[in-house]
């Protein structure tokens, strides 16, 4: 990994020098062995703050959101899942293919800093794979301007929708206690919403008073109708990059609602994946006279 | 959509619907009719509703 920094530093340098981008966005080291945050870089002289590690996971491909960066021309770090997410926006029209410099970067699957503070780890080594890593089928990026180093194996057998069908087998009622169980621990804090590559709306349906979609009052009942609506809004767009899921202070298995969707979709329209392909669009943004018509 | 409200363990036979036309007016009042029915043979919903827990 300390090869691929210092390729890192050394392009990134070459191309704010050129004047190529504008900005840089990669990951720079923390305070701890396991924080690796993302940094905005504009300065050639800055980038040796550019790091490459097992704690770099956060997906990036959510600061092209923002307003500075939407117009300028910007270089980005893409791992797998940001590489996805990156293309779900250029889908969504949000950023412009033409002002990203995407510099791709193979990922052998990183850590969580929240397993590492939590386990009370004290080196990098000892933490184990992230959640969301060991469920990734596409660790290399699949858009990119330029690759660092050589490609990795992409594992090819893990169910995805293993722990879907292991809920789908339990009774209605068992269902409905489970997730009121999970809705109950959620704080309502918006991590999810805010760490979502598929999340792209200027103004949040969540924001809006008029009209008051949902209550401001944190309880069971209106937590799960936002998880419910959180979960349709994202719908086909999910890259499965399993960031919502990282980040929540609560722990909630939010995954397992995005992938029953996803699960759903594959089973009625095809087999589809997010973000895979720049031509691909989502079935639900589609019409087509065949398309099924379960509960109608 | 009925799938994921048994997924979440709500009871799919409450949602139903219906394509009908501005001047369909009978197949209208015959939906909502059939629907009315439906519910009431289920009984009222217990679930996501906070003063019934």
């Amino acid at each position: 990994m300390n090869e691929i920094t210092g390729l890192m530093r050394k392009k990134a340098k070459e191309l704010l020098e050129k004047g190529v981008v504008e900005r840089v966005i990669g990951w720079e080291k923390g305070m701890f062995f396991y924080s690796t945050t993302p940094v905005v870089i504009d300065k050639p002289e800055e980038t040796e703050k550019l790091v490459w590690d097992d704690f770099a996971i956060n997906n990036l491909a959510i600061y092209l959101l923002d307003k500075q960066n939407k117009e300028k021309k910007v270089a980005l770090f893409v791992k797998g899942c940001d590489s996805r997410g990156v293309v779900r926006m250029i889908q969504d029209k949000q950023v412009k293919r033409e002002n990203l410099y995407l510099i791709g970067v193979p990922c052998p699957g990183l850590k969580d800093p929240k397993t590492a503070v939590r386990g009370y780890y004290k080196d990098a080594g000892q933490v184990p794979k992230a959640k969301k890593c060991q469920e990734c089928l596409h660790p290399n990026p699949v858009l990119y301007d330029e690759m660092l180093g050589s490609p990795v194996e992409e594992p090819q057998q893990i169910d995805r929708f293993a722990e879907v069908r292991e809920l789908e087998k339990k009774s209605t009622d068992k269902k409905y206690a489970y997730w009121k169980e999970q809705a109950d621990k959620c704080l309502r804090c918006f991590a999810c919403r805010n760490i979502c590559p598929a999340c792209s709306c200027p103004e949040c349906i969540f924001d809006c008073s008029k009209p008051r979609w949902l209550d401001k009052e944190v309880s069971t009942v209106q937590n799960q109708f936002f998880h419910m609506i959180r979960m349709w809004h994202v719908a086909d767009r999910c890259i499965e990059c399993g960031e919502c899921e990282r980040v929540c202070p609560a722990g909630l298995p939010l995954m397992q609602l995005n992938r029953k969707l996803l699960k759903d979709i594959n089973e009625l329209f095809g087999p589809y994946e997010a973000g895979m392909d720049l031509e691909q669009r989502p079935p639900l943004t589609q019409y087509d006279t065949g398309d099924p018509e379960e509960f109608m | 959509m009925t799938r994921m409200m048994e997924y979440i363990g709500l009871d799919p036979d409450r949602l139903m619907v219906k394509w009908v036309s501005g001047s369909e007016a009978q197949k209208f009042v015959d939906t909502v009719e059939e629907l009315t029915e439906k519910v009431r043979a289920l009984g009222p919903n217990r679930k996501l509703r906070e003063h019934y827990e």
